[in-house]
């Protein structure tokens, strides 16, 4: 009977939940070790509050831990999303792909400026993530937008855009 | 939606096509303009170390359309924010020094940061340009206030420990005042707010006794009264407040830091180049138009030109860096 | 008295001139333009057509820049109802109800709401300034750093009472909100905190990437799992008039948002983000169904959105009456105006009476054009959310990282965004809401800064928090919103048995 909840409190760590209130209750504790390092003026206010929430997470923790039967509903301005969508593997592999195509497009942005970005991540969002008959119209809108940007914000605004690494003038 | 068929090969065709204007165009687009001879023949990067709206962003915006005239090129204003504006001078100290990348930055600030902010730039090795702008700081009571003048406000201030606010921990307006009241032998609780117009706020309001901040922040106040000034820090009287004593009047032996703004380039700008452009600005500062403006704004011109500038550059910087370690002790820069 | 009259006559023929009307019809153009970008605002608007406005007629100049001031909230609100990225911080409250609308396929009728709320908020808020702007700066001039100090605790407190979800996990929400308001230069001390050595962050952290990150690159990487479109409902119900009808259902909600707006519009210390916020926290609370709210409920739209077109007067209040910008955007608006030779304070209206009335007149306006134009084009905009998303996603994506560059030209801002833009959506997966997070990040600043202002000037005595009576009043209500959540439980536990209305302790 021990062993099996035992083993029942260990897989909550693979909850992602436990895991992320875990991730913060470290970040915490690890500047507070740093405000320790600051006069005493400045770093009240920051110790009163990490030592709040840290108060606020250990409780958390341990009503996790201690009390596993109270359920953790989740009740959150979500988007109303498919049950079939939001749970499950198919979930998981749109999540890192979403994340790839936010990633290309950013290391294009940084390389070759925003001419760019704007292209790679209509690309990069259809051709992961979306239908590949949109490919096309995704295409020839962002050749449009790119234009238009650059038009209105760098020749006629002057605001200034993401020049790239190595486009530099 | 529509539900067009379209067969593969030319769903094929269309993308490679789309994909082919989409390079052409966008690389034909971020070419960089092809270099050239005579300065200025492109436009001109004009760095600012604050965020559009700001004192300095607002006077070099100012000068901006009369600077174009004089040049003939456009001057493209780039706000660099960050880090009380070391973020913007480290930048530019490390860019080419062909005259196409300038900052414009207020000074005793640029000094502060490198000195007891440990700013990664060297102030002194900048190309001075030319300054344009200065500030003055004022001493300002409210007007009903129980002090009648700087006599009054020493006498009554005996003894007591009197709150002052001032418009940033380690700005000019701070120094100064550390000064002055070191001098006038005065304790007084520093009351750090974020910029002149929070520290007049506060000022108005009666939550502190007095405020040391910059004219240009205080003009809606003295012009509508509700402000008075005390004195002015300055070498000379303020000719928009002839009537405000300065130290030398009050009989204070205490030098001012005084506070300007002038345009640097990274080190080493060829000479030419800086003659050319101090030229734009000698005429700018002439341009009728240019002090019209300025007059109605009630900005402060005081023309330096690059020598001048530098001089005074160095002044300030010498001065801050033999008060090091009292300024130091008051400001506590990071560890 | 006749002077007086004549006076207003005269502004009012200027405001009606082609050049001025031309001016008008430009500036708000601008305004919602830049509005709709992230990063760029009012103040940054403004700042870029300063230079042109340098050889025209005073009144021509202000009307302009009175334009932009004000418009570029619409802008904001469009983008933030139809795909849940601000255009600036102070529109996230309105993404709140505004967005789950669209979703429900009444992203019509939510522009509805906010076009409206423009001629109330805006129309109301000029009448107030007209004619109590000296009595209400002066009231302003009250508040200092203890009075600031507590405001910002009760705001916190209020909305912290307000938050849909397990309050624990709002309050660690909060917390994290709070810590991250620490990091940088701090400015009473001079000291840098938290930086890691990493220059990035001496600054503070700006607020701007933090919105955007949370709620629209975390919502790219929703509707990247989901697909299909942002109406998940797949065509639009509702419509433009049904949102103008459904705001006129709740006229105590916009009275009392009006109220907040204005006021916290006219303190210099609080912005459009408090007020924004605290009117919704306040039309949360005294609904009937405060668990609607966050679903699309359209108060939820009424109410920030009123206060914040009320909070854009607001803050001129201040600014003509003594001097005092109400707000960043107000502070370069006062630069103009000094520039052009209009010096506010007590005597503004008589020097420069007829410029004055000349901008009040287009102010009113402007509310007029922009009310007009939200109606005309709010219908084109919201088939946006009938766009299939491999359209609309990258769309939301380039606008939110190019606004987030755009703020200081920083990559490194642009790299915060998406960092934010994981933790908001691991956040949200969890149950831990992101808005006490982004208020602790705006208000912790505020509440530290000033307690500590505050000490410095008492000699380290608490009892400047008790001294001045709106001080007093200020601590009493922090402490009653705290409390009331959990007397409003006992009560209906009481009352009608088991009647959860926080789902986890």
């Amino acid at each position: 009977m021990k062993k099996g909840i035992l083993s029942n409190r260990l897989k909550l760590f693979k909850k992602g939940e436990v895991l992320f209130l875990l991730v913060v209750f470290f970040f915490l504790l690890f500047v507070l070790r740093e405000s320790l390092t600051y006069p005493s003026d400045t770093r009240s206010f920051p110790q009163l509050i990490i030592l709040g929430t840290l108060f606020l997470c250990a409780v958390l923790i341990m009503v996790t831990f201690f009390m596993p039967s109270v359920k953790e509903t989740v009740v959150t301005p979500e988007p109303e999303g498919n049950p079939e969508v939001s749970t499950g593997w198919r979930t998981k592999g749109r999540f890192y792909r979403g994340w790839l195509s936010i990633i290309t497009s950013l290391v294009a942005a940084f390389l070759f400026g925003f001419i760019f970005f704007i292209p790679v991540s209509f690309i990069s969002y259809t051709v992961l993530l979306g239908r590949r008959q949109m490919l096309v119209k995704a295409v020839l809108l962002s050749v449009v937008t790119a234009v238009v940007v650059y038009i209105a914000f760098d020749r006629f605004l002057g605001i200034p855009t993401m020049r790239g690494l190595l486009l530099r003038r | 939606m529509k539900k067009g068929r379209i067969g593969t090969k030319d769903v094929r065709k269309a993308n490679l096509m789309a994909l082919a204007t989409a390079l052409v165009v966008t690389v034909a687009l971020a070419l960089p303009a092809s270099g050239a001879d005579k300065f200025p023949s492109n436009p001109i990067k004009l760095v600012i170390t604050h965020a559009a709206g700001t004192s300095n962003d607002v006077e070099a915006r100012t000068a901006q359309p009369f600077l174009q005239k004089y040049l003939g090129v456009p001057i493209v204003i780039e706000n660099m924010v960050g880090t009380g504006g070391r973020k913007s001078r480290e930048f530019v100290i490390k860019e080419k020094p062909d005259g196409y990348t300038l900052l414009s930055t207020g000074m005793p600030s640029c000094q502060i940061g490198e000195i007891l902010f440990k700013g990664r730039y060297q102030t002194l090795s900048f190309t001075h340009i030319y300054s344009l702008f200065s500030e003055s700081t004022a001493l300002l009571v409210k007007s009903d206030s129980p002090f009648k003048n700087m006599a009054d406000f020493v006498e009554k201030a005996k003894g007591k420990t009197l709150s002052c606010a001032v418009p940033g921990v380690g700005s000019t307006a701070h120094l100064n005042g550390i000064v002055l009241t070191r001098y006038l032998k005065l304790n007084t609780k520093w009351v750090p707010f974020d910029g002149g117009t929070e520290a007049l706020t506060a000022m108005a309001g009666g939550h502190v006794d007095y405020v040391i901040c910059d004219t240009g922040s205080a003009t809606a106040m003295l012009q509508g009264k509700v402000a008075r000034p005390l004195m002015i820090f300055e070498d000379k009287r303020d000719p928009r407040y002839a009537d405000v004593p300065i130290q030398k009047d009050l009989g204070y032996n205490v030098d001012t830091i005084p506070s300007l703004r002038g345009v640097v380039g990274p080190p080493n700008v060829p000479a030419d180049v800086v003659n050319i452009l101090e030229a734009a600005f000698i005429k700018s500062a002439q341009d009728k138009d240019f002090l019209a403006l300025a007059e109605k704004a009630k900005v402060k011109i005081t023309a330096r030109d690059a020598k001048q500038f530098f001089a005074v550059s160095k002044s300030i910087y010498d001065e801050i860096k033999a008060e090091e370690g009292n300024l130091s002790a008051m400001v506590k820069p990071e560890k | 008295m006749t002077d007086h009259w004549s006076l207003v006559v005269s502004g009012i023929t200027l405001a009606f001139t082609l050049k001025n009307i031309l001016a008008l019809i430009l500036g708000t153009v601008i305004g919602i333009v830049v509005g709709v970008l992230p990063g760029i605002g009012p103040t940054a608007g403004m700042a870029l057509l300063l230079p042109m406005t340098f050889g025209w007629p005073p009144a021509t100049a202000l009307i302009l820049m009175g334009a932009i001031f004000f418009s570029s909230n619409f802008g904001g609100s469009i983008t933030s109802i139809l795909i849940n990225a601000p255009g600036d911080a102070s529109n996230s409250a309105t993404m709140m109800d505004g967005f789950p609308m669209t979703e429900n396929g009444r992203g019509n009728e939510a522009l509805g709401i906010s076009a409206t709320s423009v001629i109330v908020g805006g129309g109301v808020g000029v009448i107030l300034l007209v004619f109590t702007a000296p009595l209400i700066a002066m009231f302003a001039l009250r508040f200092g750093p203890a009075e600031n100090a507590l405001l910002a605790v009760f705001a916190l407190s209020i909305i912290a009472a307000m938050v849909v979800g397990s309050p624990v996990k709002g309050l660690i929400s909060a917390g994290i909100g709070l810590f991250l308001a620490t990091i940088g230069y701090d400015g009473v001390s001079g000291n840098i905190r938290f930086s890691f050595g990493v220059p990035y962050f001496e600054d503070e952290l700006q607020l701007i990437p933090v919105v955007v990150g949370m709620f629209a690159v975390s919502q790219v990487i929703t509707m990247g799992e989901e697909g299909g479109t942002i109406a998940k409902v797949g065509k639009l119900a509702g419509s433009l008039m049904e949102g103008i009808k459904s705001y006129a259902r709740h006229p105590a909600t916009i009275l009392r948002s009006l109220g907040i707006g204005v006021f916290i519009g006219a303190l210099p210390a609080a912005g459009r983000v408090t007020s924004s916020f605290m009117a919704y926290a306040d039309a949360v609370r005294s609904s009937k169904n405060p668990e609607s709210f966050g679903k699309g409920n359209p108060e939820g739209v009424i109410a920030p959105e009123t206060a914040n077109n009320s909070c854009a007067m607001g803050d001129l209040i201040p600014t003509l009456a003594l001097g005092i910008p109400g707000s960043t955007a107000a502070a370069v608006f006062l630069g103009i105006m000094i520039m052009h030779g209009v010096v506010p304070g007590p005597r503004a209206f008589v020097d420069n009476g007829q410029v004055l009335y000349a901008l009040l007149t287009s102010l009113v306006l402007v509310t007029v054009v922009v009310f007009v134009f939200g109606i005309s084009c709010s219908g084109y905009f919201a088939r946006l959310s009938l766009l299939s998303n491999e359209v609309i996603v990258p769309y939301i994506l380039i606008f939110s990282l190019l606004g987030a560059y755009a703020i200081r030209n920083s990559f490194a801002d642009v790299l915060l965004t998406c960092f934010f833009g994981l933790l908001g959506y691991v956040m949200k997966r969890f149950g831990y809401n992101p808005v006490p997070l982004i208020l602790g990040l705006v208000l912790g600043e505020m509440a530290e800064k000033n307690f500590r202002r505050a000490m410095i000037v008492s000699d380290g005595s608490y009892s400047i928090f008790y001294a001045s009576w709106i001080a007093k009043i200020l601590l009493a209500m922090s402490l009653l919103s705290i409390i009331y959540p959990y007397l409003k439980v006992l009560y209906r536990r009481a009352g009608r048995g088991r009647r959860h209305v926080f789902s986890s302790p």
